[in-house]
């Protein structure tokens, strides 16, 4: 199943605060979380892409990110039940308010 | 300048009740990390902790001999008398730190049964038992108002006159190498499951623990006991607690039938892991399973103890394949779990290295032998982290830190650039999952000196690529790619030792099951194995062995 991911980016180290999207297409197993697809892609696409994930099985906490504009764990969002024909997944960083 | 009189690698339950100990014994401590310590690990845990109370009518020696039978006569009996004895004032004084343990009708902490023990002694807050106790330990800390080195990644020990005394670490947030000196070290950085491919263990599981003890002189004591857990959810190899059958699940074969009848007949779905996993695989292998899984079947629970009592599980099984528990039974396959091997230690925490400590699932003291109880590792990790803290306090009396890293550091910051500055290569996780794959394929449940002698060849083959992988990200700000570079070559520290051990014990005991050995040999296999980094033998491992220590259970025929 091919997953297309829009993700936001940022360089810690850039003091301006610059933010930019980042789009990725990769191919994962048709029951794979956000979080599968994102592995795949700091795995065999984008070694910079950066982001917290632990246990994958939605104890931890760490992978909380937002998705197409709400907080999710991303480990337990499945891609089907957010973009059931392929749709885009925006992912971006958890909110600060 | 980064000093501290204690540092605790790693911040799950071992490290965290360590460094409330060193605290509360109004010494300096620090913890450092590679994640926020609620993150740890310990939170994965699900069934509960053990603990024998002679209020209701239990009794430590009872507890002990199941842990020792359940070990396959592997564990040190004066270790385990040491866990049975302190367990009862453990589980009670994590309940007055603040656990919210679940409770019977009559007010009392509630138990639930665990395999390989007849008694009812396993103590639990739902299927988050581990969560809820990294949480307060957590809080104690807070309370206390310990320093936590928080996403450090520690990428050396440093040794100075044979002694730890402290450690080289990069902090991921700025990509700074800094040193970090000590007068002692207790190593509670966990297991090493993402040696394994699949395995229940979070990413972070890469047993950096185990490899820094190694590469400092440590040896690593029976490695060869790899724990596949007997109910992983398919597809995804995440965890279904061992207390759903202690709640009195069932498993089934394709047949419908309860099979661990005729493996097993007295325990059951109860018997020691070991015995619970090869049973399935046979089942699988014989043509009785279904799709490679057997059927973990709670329907006839109910729904109200389902939800009350293994509510996480429930999620799980809904979030992650879409099963209602109260209305299906579960697809389930053994999955590797836990490493039942680790960083040899006495029964204080104390390695080889004077200064160095252990204590959790990286160490091996041994209370869990050829096969861990579950509902033992949550108490492990509280004894004897403890104990490590206690005696890491006195020893430090009177002695000083790392009088200068600065070599350990040049050395470490040198090493990391030229892994920066390696030309384009292999990505890490294309090595990593070849090197996994071949383990799991070569030390399963089930193993012989074919498949043993095939993961040795995978991993000689991983070992030539490890010098060329490759790192995309060149930046210093939380540089994950680096991390886990750092991370592979410690996983091929813990494959290596792994498949000596393995290749090394000649018989069956336990999880270490030889399909052409498949006889316990107490005779000439009583003992402890204990694999070195030695880089002048064939493939860079010396195996010795150690004996067991017997106090009052002399080894019988172990059966379920």
């Amino acid at each position: 199943m091919q997953v297309d991911l829009k993700v936001k980016r940022f360089d810690p180290a850039d003091s301006g605060g610059r933010t930019w999207w980042q789009e990725y297409e990769v191919d994962v197993h048709p029951d794979s979380t956000v979080l599968d697809a994102l592995i795949e892609v700091r795995e065999h696409v984008d070694g910079t892409l950066a982001m917290r994930c632990a246990c994958r099985a939605a104890i931890c906490g760490s992978c909380g990110m937002k998705v197409n504009g709400d907080a999710k764990l991303a480990c337990k969002t499945r891609v089907v039940s957010l973009s059931p024909n392929g749709e885009q997944l925006i992912v971006e960083p958890m909110g600060n308010q | 300048m980064y000093e501290h009189d204690v540092l605790i690698i790693g911040g799950g339950l071992a490290g965290l009740r360590a460094a409330v100990e060193v605290t509360r014994a109004g010494v300096d401590v620090a913890v450092i990390s590679k994640v926020h310590p609620v993150r740890s690990h310990s939170n994965a845990a699900q069934g509960g902790i053990n603990a024998p109370l002679t209020d209701r009518g239990d009794d430590w020696e009872s507890h002990a001999y199941d842990t020792i039978k359940g070990s396959d006569f592997l564990a040190d009996q004066d270790a385990v008398e040491i866990m049975s004895q302190e367990a009862g004032e453990a589980v009670l004084e994590l309940e007055r730190m603040g656990v919210i343990f679940s409770r019977g009708e009559d007010g009392k902490l509630g138990t639930r049964r665990f395999g390989g023990q007849k008694k009812a002694r396993t103590f639990f807050v739902g299927a988050i038992t581990g969560s809820a106790i990294l949480h307060v330990l957590f809080e104690q800390s807070l309370k206390l108002g310990l320093n936590v080195y928080e996403e450090w990644f520690v990428t050396r020990l440093i040794i100075e006159d044979g002694a730890c005394r402290g450690v080289v670490a990069r902090d991921i947030k700025t990509g700074e190498m800094h040193t970090i000196k000590a007068r002692a070290v207790i190593m509670a950085a966990g297991g090493a499951g993402r040696v394994f491919e699949p395995s229940t263990n979070a990413l972070i599981c890469t047993g950096d623990g185990l490899a820094l003890a190694y590469q400092a002189g440590v040896p690593l004591m029976d490695m060869e006991m790899i724990q596949y857990h007997p109910t992983t959810l398919a597809r995804t190899g995440i965890l279904i607690s061992e207390a759903a059958r202690g709640e009195g699940a069932y498993l089934l074969n394709a047949e419908g039938e309860r099979f661990m009848h005729k493996y097993a007949p007295d325990y059951m779905e109860l018997a020691s892991r070991d015995v619970v996993s090869r049973a399935e695989q046979t089942e699988i292998d014989e043509g009785r399973g279904i799709e490679g899984n057997v059927m973990l079947d709670l329907t006839h629970l109910g729904r109200e103890v389902i939800e009350q009592q293994l509510g996480y599980l429930q999620e799980v099984s809904i979030e992650f394949l879409g099963i209602d528990m109260a209305e299906q039974p579960v697809p389930v396959q053994p999955g590797m779990h836990y490493i039942m091997g680790g960083i040899k230690t006495d029964v204080d925490g104390a390695t080889n290295v004077p200064g160095l400590y252990a204590a959790g699932e990286c160490a091996n003291v041994s209370v869990h032998g050829a096969n861990r109880l579950g509902a033992n590792s949550l108490l492990d990790t509280v004894v004897f982290g403890r104990r490590s803290a206690v005696h890491a306090v006195e020893y430090i009396k009177g002695l000083g830190k790392a009088s200068s890293a600065e070599e350990d550091l040049a050395f470490e910051k040198t090493r990391l650039q030229a892994l920066l500055d390696r030309p384009k290569g292999e990505r890490s996780a294309t090595v990593r999952n070849d090197m996994a794959r071949g383990l799991t394929k070569g030390i399963g449940v089930n193993r012989d000196q074919a498949t043993m002698e095939g993961a040795l060849e995978n991993l000689l083959n991983v070992k030539t690529r490890l010098n060329g992988v490759s790192v995309e990200d060149k930046g210093k700000v939380f540089n994950t790619d680096l991390v886990f570079a750092l991370e592979l070559e410690f996983m091929v520290d813990c494959s290596e030792a792994i498949v000596a051990g393995a290749l090394a014990r000649k018989e069956s005991r336990g999880a270490h099951y030889r399909t052409d050995m498949t006889e316990r040999d107490d005779e000439n296999w009583l003992k402890h194995t204990l694999v070195y980094k030695d880089s002048s033998e064939e493939h860079g491992t010396r195996v010795e062995t150690s004996p067991v220590t017997i106090t009052r259970w002399e080894p019988v025929e172990r059966v379920y």
